[in-house]
């Protein structure tokens, strides 16, 4: 029990020594004898077809080892989050047929010195056919603009369609019903990281044929699976040494100078070591996209957001990295804190030839958050309330179901108000709550007579019939586990029961939600907006889907997929594709694109099956 | 570029010892400190003299060792984060740092530090605005700059308590 006097206690960093006298041991620190060093070669043009590579000349330099190109790399295709279903590949390691942004990646120089290298990587020569490039969101999904993508359109498709759909209620009705109609339009610009340590990666292969990596990835396991796919070869070739980092804010999470520093290493047979300049990190590492957000509220007099309908456009530039995850997460946090009764969300992951924008501190949330509070504000000043009121009117309360179909649990807006209402010394904060409420907060009348309008725990069967993007929940209070907790816990699948009034469907702990459906021919729908691939690696396991389909289970209206099995499944995890909503007409560019996922093209050339 | 020879030899005091490197020419002063003598305190964040990360004393002056070709240093004295403290004899800038939270990621932190140390050096006495002032040329990502700054301060009074140096 002493040891739990920690917490709330300041204590100081465990590598704080190393890093105030200089000890701690970064990756550039580390050197190995008879290193080589490598430069990329990169496209000088946002994109074209590439026609020739020729590396002679880089070849014949004195003190040059080798050149890398497409052709050396095992599996030239770099997909993240290939293993939360984030598809087609799409985005070569080397890129061998076009580019599509410019300072994408195509061949890499290795030499005995960095000045060596430099040197040979001037001396490749490019020839390539410029393509008119696609460099804005609104012009890429405008019927004029070139298709930039393989599968016909530029957008990434969810779910069949070519954008990210949340529907919860009736935005209409809740239009007509609003006393005040408040738009604004809120956009943001690439944002990069900028960390003091550029991106560095040497690696050594080792006499046992393994490969020592180090790295300073910010998500070692990214890293070592991504590697491992890339190079086929099973993880346990790689060791991977990191876990020191000179700043990361998403900008180390993917996994681009590994790969390809691995293969140098591998086809020389001697350590490799590459960092990047300054100036590549800023113009070729991934950074935060551009986001425009275009808001449309319903608001009541009494400052009760009635109805909100929101189209989104996320700028992914030239691949996917984790611009489909983040705009999903974007979907998800469009509404903020606050509870809105009638929702309709059109998020976009729109392709441009820009530098593919990827992981940044809260992924799209953080847009989102900026959107969500500035348009708050611009309520209050239209309808003339105080800008702490309308957010404590409209403040989630606990057991409030929120559009993503999570039952708000834990709820702390309004105490977080009071709190920061005191501190910045709002005298009106502070007082106007001083007695009753949640947590001794007093909440003002009409927002506690809507949380009575909302759907909540313990509805009775039946009370509420929500749509969760084409399936059907099938009453709120099947949300309610067992254990009172594990829907929301997992935060990331709801049982959908297909009858039968006497037992909650439920149990969505992990194993448990499995046995559940077995029991009662259920069907499971995993919520995508919060799906998070390790928790449902538990709840899509391999034993607890194969006792499902052993038993006999077939997969119902929701799966809509045939055949499916472990695998599909974990692809589907997050991203099925599955025919749009019923209610609404599928997208002019959607066929092709579907086509596209059904049959994907073979790969470019044919794989060796190592690099020797 | 790419061909030339290691052909200059330059010998200096380095945290008060001698030392010497054998390097091509315009070297800079920090490839010789980290790739040559594998003094790593020193980090290289931008090696266009805009961020700090390489901030050394040069015969106590401040400079970016990224910017200062290695010849120039021919016969001076260089001193870097190695040569004011090391674990378990840590200078009071270095325990302060340490105390505040002023290093996150640690990258900067070197820099920070041996700016920090020039200014106490001529002024034990400090204001937040001297100390703002001294840290102009030093970025940092992580900590928002105020334990930095408070770490500085706290320091400066340790220092004045007569605490060692």
């Amino acid at each position: 029990m002493k040891q739990l006097g920690i917490v709330g206690q300041s204590v100081k960093r465990s590598d704080g020594i190393g890093h105030v006298t200089g000890q701690t041991e970064y990756v550039d620190d580390v050197f190995y004898p008879g290193m080589l060093w490598l430069k990329m070669v990169r496209s000088p043009v946002s994109r074209g077809r590439i026609r020739r590579v020729d590396t002679s000349n880089a070849e014949r330099l004195p003190g040059v080892a080798a050149v890398v190109t497409a052709k050396d790399v095992p599996n030239n295709w770099y997909t993240i989050l290939c293993l939360i279903g984030i598809e087609p590949n799409d985005e070569p390691v080397l890129a061998d047929e076009e580019v599509m942004y410019e300072g994408e990646p195509i061949c890499a120089v290795v030499a005995e010195t960095e000045d060596i290298a430099r040197e040979a990587a001037s001396l490749v020569k490019l020839e390539i056919d410029e393509q008119e490039p696609v460099l804005d969101v609104e012009y890429a999904l405008s019927p004029d603009a070139p298709a930039i993508k393989k599968w016909g359109n530029n957008t990434f498709m969810y779910d069949g369609m070519n954008h990210r759909r949340l529907r919860f209620g009736d935005v209409d009705r809740g239009f007509e019903e609003a006393d005040h109609i408040v738009e604004g339009t809120y956009q943001m610009t690439p944002i990069e990281h900028v960390p003091m340590e550029t991106q560095v990666c040497i690696v050594k292969p080792e006499p046992n044929g393994r490969l020592t990596i180090h790295s300073n990835t910010q998500a070692l396991y990214f890293t070592m699976d991504n590697t491992a796919i890339i190079l086929k070869v099973p993880s346990n070739r790689l060791r991977l040494v990191g876990g020191t980092v000179g700043g990361g804010f998403g900008g180390k999470v993917d996994v681009i100078t590994e790969p390809v520093t691995s293969i140098a290493a591998m086809k020389t047979g001697r350590p490799v070591k590459w960092r990047w300049t300054r100036e590549e990190e800023f113009r070729r590492s991934s950074v935060r996209g551009a986001c425009k957000m275009e808001y449309r509220d319903g608001v009541m007099n009494d400052g009760r957001i009635v109805a909100r309908k929101v189209r989104s456009l996320h700028d992914a530039g030239a691949y996917h990295r984790h611009s489909p995850y983040g705009v999903q997460k974007n979907m998800a946090n469009l509404t903020g804190p606050y509870s809105i009764p009638n929702v309709w969300v059109d998020c976009y992951c729109v392709y441009t030839n820009r530098q593919p924008s990827s992981a940044m501190r809260g992924f799209a949330v953080t847009e989102a958050t900026f959107a969500v509070e500035v348009q708050m504000d611009r309520i209050a000043s239209v309808i003339g309330m105080d800008p702490w009121e309308i957010r404590m009117v409209n403040a989630y309360r606990n057991g409030q179901m929120k559009p993503v179909r999570k039952v708000v649990e834990d709820a702390t807006l309004l105490e977080t108000l009071k709190a920061a209402a005191q501190l910045v010394g709002v005298a009106r904060g502070a007082d106007d709550m001083a007695e009753g409420g949640v947590h001794g907060i007093r909440e003002p009348r009409h927002a506690r007579d809507e949380l009575r309008l909302l759907p909540r725990l313990g509805a009775r069967r039946g009370d509420e019939q929500h749509e969760v993007s084409g399936g059907r929940l099938a009453g709120v209070h099947d949300v309610v586990p067992e254990t009172g907790r594990a829907g929301v816990r997992l935060s990331l699948a709801v049982v959908l029961d297909p009858g039968d009034a006497d037992r909650p469907a439920l149990g969505l702990d992990h194993e448990r939600a499995f046995e559940h459906v077995d029991e009662r021919r259920g069907e499971v729908l995993l919520l995508p907006a919060l799906a998070a691939g390790r928790q449902l690696d538990n709840l899509a396991g391999e034993s607890s889907w194969n006792r499902y389909r052993d038993a006999g289970n077939r997969p119902g209206r929701a799966h809509e997929a045939p055949a499916l099995d472990a695998r599909r499944l974990r692809r589907l995890r997050v991203l099925r594709v599955r025919a749009p909503h019923e209610n609404e007409q599928p997208d002019h560019d959607c066929d092709r694109a579907l086509e596209f996922h059904r049959s994907p093209p073979p790969m470019p050339h044919a794989l060796p099956e190592r690099v020797t | 570029m790419a061909t030339q020879l290691a052909t200059h030899i330059v010998g200096f005091q380095l945290n008060g010892r001698p030392h010497a490197v054998t390097v091509a020419p315009l070297t800079t002063l920090r490839t010789a400190l980290r790739e040559e003598l594998h003094l790593h305190a020193t980090k290289a964040g931008c090696g266009q003299g805009g961020c700090g990360s390489c901030t050394v004393l040069l015969d106590n002056e401040l400079v970016l060792s990224c910017l200062v070709p290695v010849t120039l240093v021919d016969g001076r004295s260089v001193t870097t984060l190695e040569g004011i403290g090391r674990p378990g004899r840590l200078h009071p800038l270095q325990e302060a740092f340490h105390d505040h939270f002023a290093a996150q990621c640690g990258y900067c932190t070197a820099g920070m530090i041996m700016a920090a140390k020039w200014l106490l050096d001529r002024n034990p006495n400090p204001t937040r605005a001297q100390i703002q002032t001294a840290l102009a040329g030093n970025l940092c990502r992580c900590t928002g700059y105020l334990p930095i700054i408070e770490a500085i301060e706290d320091a400066a009074r340790r220092m004045s308590k007569g605490e060692r140096r």
